[in-house]
C-alpha cells in the first residue's frame, strides 16, 4: 500500500491554484518533492498533514484522510518551512511542549524530547532560548520537534534552508538512518544535490501539476525527445570528434575544452558501444566517460524549463 | 605587499568582548571567483565587515585591492560592491529607484547613475518589473536587484553573502551564471556560501574557515583533482565475468555493486584495460569516472582536523 | 562600417565614468528621503495645511493696516475685537497704531509660530519617525555602509530630511507670509525694522528645525519599530506640556519660575522664539499696561534657561544618535 495516495486532488485558495487535479502515489522510503517556488509543494505538504482541506478530490495517508483525523496526524511528523515558534522558549521547552501536544505525557514527553534533541545534535544548545539560535540550529530544533513522537511518516519542507554544510551533512545522514529504520520521508529541497544524496525517488511538480514521478534515471530515459549528452575526456579529442561527426546516431558534437568532447545522441546505448570500440581500435586513451545530463539537476532543468522556441 | 592579491590579511584579529571572531587570519587571495566557506560562527561575516572597513580590527593588518582597511576605508568602498544576505530593501522604492540611490551613494552623478542603473538592471535580467515596488519581488528578483545595486558603480571586486540561499534551482542557475560572467569580465568575486555544489560550479578558488581561522585555501581544481588510478565504472551485463577479465589484466576491484565497480588501475594511463575487459566480457560500459574528492569531503576533512584536539 | 554592440550578447559592461567626492553623498540621502515621504498623500496634506498659520498671519497684518486708516470709524470696533482676540493683546483704544506696528508685527509672527508648533508635531511624527527606524527594520543599512557613506554623512542626510520638512512647515511659509504682507501693507515700519524682523524670523525658524530635527533623529535610532518612535515623540511633546500646566496651576500666578518653568519643551521653544522675535521686550517698551498683553506671552521664564534645556537636549540627542549610527555601521555586514 502506498504511504500517501492522491486522487484527482485539487486545492485552490480563492482564485489562486495550489494543486491542480493531481493523482499520484508516494511509496515507502525517502521521496524528494521537487519544484520551483510556487509550484505547490507546501500545499501538498499541508494537505498531507491535515492542515489544509482538499478543494476537490482526495488524499489518503496510511489509507485514511488526514483532515480532522488525529489518529493519522499523530503518525506524521512535520517540519514546516517558516519560523513558527515561540522565540522566548528554550529549544528543550519547545520540543517538550510539542511532544505534549502530540499526546505524550509528563516524564515520557521529557524523555522523548531529550532523545529527539540528541538525534538532531542539539543537546548542547537545548537550554538556550530559540531567539538566539542560528538558522541551522532553528532547522535542527524544528526537526527534533517533528521526530519527538516517533512518527512513521516525516514531512520536511525545505529542512536545509540556511543550514551550514555540517548541519546539512549530519541531517542528511540522520534522514538516511531514519529511512533505514523504516520511517517514510517526504522531503522538499531546492538543493538537488542533497536530495540526490538521500534518494533517487522523486515527485516533481510545477504549476500545481505533477511533471514527473519515479526514479531519476528512469525519468531521464523516458524523456525521449531530449537527446542524451555524453562527455568524454580523451587525449585525442579532435580525432574522436571527427569520427563522431560521421556517425548517423550522433546529432551534435562540441569540444568545450581541449581534452573534452561532448556529443548528443538519441540512442545512448548504441553510442556507448560504438564509442568504446572506437577508442580501443584507434589507440586513444580516455580519462572519463560520463552522461552529462542524467543528474537530478539536469532532469529537473529539462522538466521545468519553459520552452520558448 | 603584492598588488596581485585582491585582499590580504596579516595576523588579522577581531574580538567582540571575550568572543574571538577572527583569530590571527593571515591570507592572500588572488583575483578570480572565490568561495568563502565555513560553518556558522566561522568568522565569514566578520571578515566581510572588517574588509569593508565597517568594523575596526582588534589587531593585525589587512588590505583590499592594495588599499589599507584602516586608513582607506572610503577608497575601498568606492571600488567594491557588497550584496548582503538579508533583503535590505527600502520600502516604497521601485527597483530602478533603489539601484539609482545606491549609485548616488557611491558618488555617481545623477545622469551617470540613471544610465548605469538601467544598464545593470538589463544585465541582471530585470525587465518591466524594475518600475514596480521592490517589496513585491520574488526571492530571485530581490537577489538580482541586490546584485544590480552592488554593480552600479562598476566595482573591481564584489562581496556576496550567501547569494543563492533560499532560491529555487532556476533562480540559483541564473545567479550563478551571472557570477561566472562577472568573473570572466575581470571582476573578482568573493562569495560566502553554505551551498557547496554552487561553490563548486562557479568558484576558481576556495577559502575554508572555521572558528575564526583559515583552515584551507587554494584552487578548487587542485582540491578536486581526479585521482590518477582510482575509478568507478558503470556497466550493464555479466558482472562476474567483467570482474574476472579486469583481474586478469591486473586491475584491482575494490568494491562491487550490481551495476558499478570501484577499481584501481595498475598504473596511470591504463584506462584502455577497462574498456578491453568490458568488450571481452560482453559488458556494456556506460560510465568511467575518476575518483575525485568533492568539495564536501575537503570541507568536512578540514573541519574535523580542526576540531580534533 | 558594421558594429555589434556588446549589449546584444548581454555581457557585463564596464563603466568608464568617475565617482564624485564621497563626502557629498548626503544630499542623495536627503533627496531620497524627501521623495519617499512625499509619496504619501497624508504627508502632502499636512504640508499643504501647514500654510494655514501663515495665511492667518497675513490676514491679521492686512486687517491691522486697514485699521490704521479706519481708526475712529464704526468699522474699527470689530477690527479691534478681532485683532485683540487673535493676538491676545488688548489694543482697544490704541489710536496711534503706527507706533505699535513693529511690535504687533512681531507678535503676529510669534502667534504664527505658536500655531505652527502643532503642524511640526504632526509632520515630524509622519516623516521623521521612520527615517532611521525603517532602515533598521528592513536591515537596509548595508546599502549605505558598503558604499562610501560614513556615519556622519548618513546622520547628516537623515537629519536634513527631518529638518527640511520642518522648514517647509515653519521657515518657508513664515517667510512667504512676511513677503506677502510686505506687498499688501506698508510693512512693519522702516526698512531697517523690516530687515531685522526678517532676520529674526529666519533665526526662529532655524532654531525650530534644528531642535525638532535632532530630537526625532535620536528617537528614530532607538528602535526598529516606528510605531514606538511615534508614541515616544508624541509623549515627549505632550507629557511635559501637561506636567507644566499642572505645575503652573498649583503655583500662584505671580510666582517667579526658575528651572521648574522649563519642563514643557513646547513652552521652552516658545520662550526662545519670544526672545528671538523680541516680543516681550517690545511689548514692555510700549505704553500698554502689562496686564493687557500678559495673555500673549508665556509665564516669565528666563530664555537663557529655556535655551539651555533645549541645548542640552539637542546636544545629547546628537551624541546619542551618533553613537547608535556608529554602532549600526559596524554591524552592517555582520548582522
Amino acid at each position: 500500500m502506498a504511504v500517501i495516495e492522491l486522487t484527482q486532488l485539487s486545492k485552490w485558495y480563492g482564485e489562486v491554484i495550489g494543486l491542480n487535479n493531481v493523482t499520484a502515489e508516494i511509496e515507502h522510503g525517502i521521496t524528494g518533492l521537487l519544484g520551483p517556488n510556487g509550484a505547490g509543494k507546501s500545499t501538498l505538504m499541508g494537505l498531507a498533514t491535515g492542515q489544509l482541506r482538499p478543494s476537490k478530490g482526495g488524499i489518503r495517508v496510511f489509507g485514511e484522510s488526514p483532515w480532522d483525523n488525529p489518529s493519522v496526524i499523530s503518525r506524521i511528523g512535520y517540519c514546516p518551512e517558516g519560523d513558527p515558534f515561540w522565540q522566548k522558549l528554550t529549544g528543550f521547552q519547545f520540543v517538550v511542549f510539542l511532544a505534549r501536544m502530540s499526546g505524550l505525557q509528563g516524564a515520557s514527553a521529557r524523555r522523548a524530547a531529550i532523545d529527539a534533541i540528541e538525534r538532531t545534535g542539539m543537546s548542547a544548545n537545548a537550554g538556550r532560548a530559540i531567539r538566539g539560535y542560528s538558522k541551522g540550529m532553528r532547522q535542527r530544533i524544528k526537526i527534533a520537534q517533528a521526530l519527538v513522537h516517533s512518527p512513521e511518516l516525516l514531512i520536511l519542507d525545505e529542512p536545509f534552508t540556511g543550514a551550514d554544510p555540517i548541519a546539512r551533512h549530519e541531517l542528511t545522514n540522520l534522514f538516511r538512518e531514519l529511512a533505514a529504520q523504516g520511517v517514510h520521508i517526504l522531503v522538499s529541497s531546492h538543493v538537488l544535490h542533497e536530495v540526490e544524496a538521500m534518494t533517487r525517488e522523486m515527485l516533481m511538480i510545477d504549476h500545481g501539476r505533477i511533471v514527473a514521478q519515479g526514479d531519476v534515471q528512469a525519468v531521464r530515459k523516458s524523456l525521449l525527445d531530449r537527446p542524451h549528452v555524453i562527455r568524454v575526456r580523451v587525449d585525442q579529442s579532435r580525432k574522436l570528434a571527427s569520427q563522431l561527426v560521421g556517425w548517423e546516431l550522433v546529432s551534435g558534437v562540441s569540444i568545450p575544452q581541449p581534452d573534452t568532447v561532448l556529443f548528443e545522441t538519441k540512442s545512448p546505448e548504441a553510442a556507448y558501444e560504438r564509442l568504446n570500440s572506437t577508442i580501443l581500435s584507434d589507440g586513444m586513451n580516455v580519462q572519463e566517460i560520463a552522461a552529462a545530463d542524467e543528474s537530478l539537476e539536469a532532469v529537473f532543468g529539462y522538466l521545468t524549463h519553459r520552452e520558448s522556441k | 605587499m603584492t598588488m596581485n592579491y585582491i585582499f590580504q590579511c596579516q595576523q588579522l584579529t577581531k574580538n567582540y568582548g571575550r568572543i574571538v571572531a577572527l583569530r590571527g587570519v593571515t591570507l592572500g587571495v588572488q583575483p578570480g571567483v572565490v568561495g568563502l566557506l565555513g560553518p556558522n560562527g566561522a568568522g565569514k561575516s566578520t571578515l566581510f565587515s572588517v574588509l569593508l572597513g565597517q568594523t575596526p580590527a582588534s589587531s593585525g593588518a589587512a588590505s583590499v585591492l592594495g588599499l589599507d582597511i584602516r586608513r582607506q576605508q572610503r577608497a575601498i568602498r568606492r571600488r567594491v560592491g557588497f550584496v548582503p544576505e538579508n533583503d535590505c530593501l527600502i520600502p516604497g522604492m521601485s527597483g530602478t529607484g533603489y539601484v539609482y540611490f545606491a549609485g548616488r551613494l557611491a558618488g555617481m552623478s545623477h545622469a551617470d547613475a540613471m544610465q548605469r542603473t538601467h544598464e545593470v538592471l538589463d544585465y541582471v535580467g530585470m525587465e518591466e518589473a524594475r518600475y514596480r515596488s521592490a517589496e513585491q519581488y520574488s526571492t530571485g528578483m530581490k537577489q538580482r536587484l541586490k546584485l544590480a545595486q552592488a554593480l552600479v558603480h562598476d566595482p573591481d571586486m564584489l562581496f556576496l553573502d550567501e547569494p543563492t540561499n533560499g532560491m529555487d534551482p532556476q533562480g540559483r542557475q541564473v545567479m550563478l551564471s551571472l557570477i561566472s560572467d562577472l568573473g570572466r569580465a575581470g571582476i573578482s568575486v568573493i562569495m560566502s556560501s553554505h551551498l557547496l555544489p554552487d561553490v563548486e560550479r562557479v568558484c576558481e578558488r576556495v577559502v575554508i574557515m572555521g572558528g575564526g581561522e583559515v583552515l584551507t585555501e587554494g584552487r578548487l581544481e587542485e582540491m578536486n583533482k581526479p585521482h590518477p588510478t582510482l575509478y568507478r565504472v558503470e556497466f550493464t551485463g555479466d558482472g562476474a565475468s567483467f570482474h574476472r577479465r579486469l583481474t586478469d589484466v591486473s586491475v584491482r576491484v575494490l568494491e562491487q555493486a550490481e551495476s558499478s565497480l570501484q577499481i584501481a588501475l595498475p598504473e596511470e594511463g591504463t584506462q584502455r584495460l577497462v574498456l578491453q575487459a568490458a568488450r571481452d566480457s560482453g559488458a556494456r560500459l556506460f560510465g568511467l569516472h575518476p575518483k575525485r574528492s568533492s568539495l564536501e569531503e575537503t570541507f568536512m576533512a578540514a573541519i574535523q582536523r580542526q576540531r580534533a584536539p | 562600417m558594421t558594429t555589434i554592440s556588446g549589449d546584444r550578447v548581454n555581457q557585463y559592461q564596464r563603466w568608464q565614468g568617475a565617482l564624485g567626492k564621497s563626502h557629498w553623498t548626503w544630499p542623495a540621502i536627503v533627496r531620497n528621503g524627501i521623495t519617499l515621504a512625499l509619496k504619501h498623500n497624508k504627508t502632502r496634506i499636512v504640508l499643504l495645511t501647514g500654510g494655514i498659520p501663515a495665511v492667518t498671519a497675513v490676514g491679521v497684518l492686512y486687517v491691522l493696516s486697514l485699521l490704521e486708516s479706519l481708526v475712529g470709524t464704526d468699522e474699527a470696533k470689530g477690527m479691534y475685537d478681532l485683532l485683540s482676540a487673535m493676538l491676545r493683546i488688548n489694543i482697544h483704544g490704541v489710536t496711534r497704531l503706527v507706533e505699535f506696528r513693529d511690535v504687533l508685527w512681531r507678535s503676529t509672527f510669534l502667534m504664527m509660530t505658536g500655531m505652527q508648533m502643532f503642524w511640526v508635531l504632526i509632520i515630524v511624527a509622519r516623516v521623521g519617525t521612520p527615517l532611521i527606524a525603517n532602515d533598521l527594520k528592513h536591515r537596509a543599512l548595508p546599502i549605505y555602509f558598503s558604499k562610501p557613506v560614513t556615519p556622519a554623512t548618513y546622520l547628516l542626510g537623515k537629519w536634513a530630511v527631518a529638518a527640511s520638512f520642518v522648514a517647509l512647515i515653519t521657515l518657508v511659509p513664515s517667510f512667504a507670509a512676511f513677503a506677502v504682507s510686505l506687498l499688501l501693507t506698508d510693512g512693519p515700519g522702516t526698512w531697517g525694522q523690516a530687515a531685522r524682523l526678517a532676520n529674526d524670523l529666519i533665526l526662529t525658524g532655524m532654531f525650530v528645525c534644528v531642535t525638532s530635527g535632532t530630537a526625532i533623529i535620536a528617537l528614530s535610532s532607538i528602535t526598529s519599530d516606528q510605531r514606538y518612535v511615534t508614541v515616544g515623540w508624541v509623549a515627549i511633546c505632550l507629557l511635559p506640556m501637561f506636567a507644566q500646566k499642572i505645575i503652573n496651576e498649583s503655583l500662584p500666578s505671580n510666582a517667579t519660575m526658575g528651572w521648574i518653568g522649563c519642563i514643557s519643551l513646547r513652552d521652552d521653544i516658545f520662550v526662545v522664539a519670544e526672545h528671538l522675535l523680541h516680543v516681550r521686550k517690545g511689548l514692555a517698551a510700549t505704553s500698554l499696561p502689562a496686564e493687557r498683553f500678559a495673555q500673549a506671552l508665556t509665564r516669565p521664564i528666563d530664555p537663557a534657561k529655556a535655551a539651555t534645556v533645549l541645548g542640552v537636549l539637542t546636544v545629547s540627542a546628537i551624541f546619542f544618535s551618533w553613537r547608535r549610527v556608529v554602532r549600526f555601521s559596524r554591524m552592517a555586514a555582520a548582522a
